[in-house]
């Protein structure tokens, strides 16, 4: 293994990067009309080669940074936390490693993201999201006759799943795509090594 | 006092923006905007939500020309979003007594329609005051301010190279779009193709940008940014005038008296 101290300072300096890639992929989804955010992939991408600390920092200051042009984002403050612990969380377990467990990653920080912020939405919003997720759930209430929240968690469940799991599986094709020379100076990078005959303690 | 003089002694004094709202201390700022709605958020009512919208606008428009022009194109953009769906979901969804058309569905009733403006006032008094609050104070003077209380040196650099790094991460990704759109990449047309152009972007883009973080940290380390020293600042604030302080706490009064008053039975 390398000395933790120069991985650090290395994941360090990834952190701002992450964020960017958290506003710029927004960006080119807008560009393209795609029907995703996909605010999420940086922060999934620090906290796969650097751990939950870096993930946490990076999710929390793109939720602070994304919310100078829409401030409505504070309220979700807790849906950026979830993704930032939970990133760092799955990647010690290794859930970057594959593809089918990183796309299991995406349903499961989807259901979080949908189950934490119907409750942001029905007790900062009373019910409807400015969104056309509202609408979705507006019709949920109507036909079915649930309550407020669990309409609400039905529609932003789906919407956040649809975003999560191409945000997963981009993550992962990028933690596959970053040359070995880089991965060796991050703190998990280790992990990601690739095109060599690795022994067991991945050296 | 030549030019090269008067730059060098800009680095001598605190740094002034010239303009009354954007020289007061981010915290006056940071206190002003909480108080204004808290305070408008509690009372309830219909115009005082209107008013802190008001007032948001006015803030802004003292604050320099450049800057409201910023804050109509952001803010409106916003507001308009929250009235459009807020008023329209909670009319047309929203159970209530006096129902006046029915269709399906929709059901449109005068309680949801009065629930949801109440609601959109609320969001956009406080989306309002937020984004205000970002719009007055550049990010250096907030992240300047925080560190005097003790954070970390490295969140300002987070905050203040995040910014940079959206800034030209987002030339390059036009740079690649526009390239890769001349070498026969399609990005428009139906759902299937604009996702297909999305990956010859992203790789590009993101590998690009790892190889320049290397450089970033080897350009930091050699400046000793690790150092474990108390650095020094090129770009300074004045300190908080008394008044700003009196002002600070009068306005919390008032706003804790009022709303203390409208409970009261």
């Amino acid at each position: 293994m390398a000395s933790g101290k120069v991985n650090t300072k290395m994941g360090f300096y990834l952190i701002p990067l992450g964020i960017a890639v958290n506003f710029v992929l927004g960006q080119i989804v807008t560009l393209l009309r795609l029907p995703v955010y996909f605010d999420a992939v940086g922060t999934m991408v620090v906290g796969a080669l650097c751990g939950p600390v870096y993930s946490i920092i990076a999710a929390l200051a793109t939720g602070a940074l994304l919310s100078i042009t829409s401030p409505s984002n504070w309220f979700y403050m807790a849906n950026y936390l979830a993704v930032g612990i939970t990133a760092g969380l799955f990647a010690k377990w290794g859930f970057f490693k594959k593809l089918p467990k990183s796309v299991i990653y995406g349903i499961i920080i989807g259901v979080i993201c949908g189950v934490a912020g119907s409750a942001v939405t029905v007790a900062v919003y009373g019910g409807y999201t400015a969104s056309p997720t509202g609408i979705i759930t507006g019709a949920i209430v109507k036909t079915f006759h649930l309550g407020l929240f669990t309409a609400n968690t039905i529609s932003e469940c789906f919407s956040d799943i649809i975003d999560k799991i191409p945000s997963a599986i981009i993550a992962f094709l990028i933690v596959k795509a970053v040359p070995n020379r880089f991965l060796l100076k991050l703190p998990y990078g280790n992990e990601y090594i690739h095109g060599m005959n690795r022994t067991e303690n991945g050296e | 006092m030549n030019s090269k003089e008067k730059f060098i002694n800009s680095f001598r004094n605190a740094k002034l923006h010239g303009n009354f709202i954007l020289d007061l201390n981010p915290f006056t700022k940071l206190n002003c905007a909480f108080a204004i709605f808290l305070g408008a958020a509690l009372l309830g009512h219909y115009w005082t939500r209107l008013a802190v919208i008001i007032i948001c606008y006015v803030i802004n428009a003292l604050s320099g020309k450049e800057n409201f022009k910023r804050f109509v194109k952001l803010y409106s953009f916003v507001a308009f979003l929250f009235f459009f769906f807020l008023i329209g979901l909670n009319t047309c969804f929203r159970p209530g007594e006096t129902l006046y058309w029915e269709w399906g569905i929709i059901g449109i009733t005068k309680e949801g329609f009065f629930y949801g403006l109440s609601m959109a006032l609320l969001i956009n008094e406080i989306c309002g005051s937020i984004m205000s609050f970002y719009m007055v104070t550049p990010m250096k003077d907030i992240m300047y301010s925080v560190e005097r209380l003790g954070a970390p040196r490295a969140a300002s650099y987070i905050m203040l190279a995040s910014m940079q790094s959206i800034i030209d991460l987002g030339k390059s990704a036009n740079t690649i779009m526009e390239s890769q759109s001349a070498r026969g990449v399609e990005t428009s047309g139906n759902l299937k193709t604009r996702a297909k152009a999305f990956v010859p972007i992203l790789f590009p883009l993101f590998l690009g940008a790892i190889a320049g973080t290397e450089e970033k940290t080897v350009a930091m380390e050699t400046r000793a940014f690790s150092a474990n020293r108390k650095p020094t600042h090129m770009y300074e604030l004045r300190k908080t005038p008394a008044l700003e302080k009196v002002f600070c706490v009068f306005l919390d009064l008032v706003v804790i008296i009022s709303v203390v008053w409208r409970f009261l039975p």
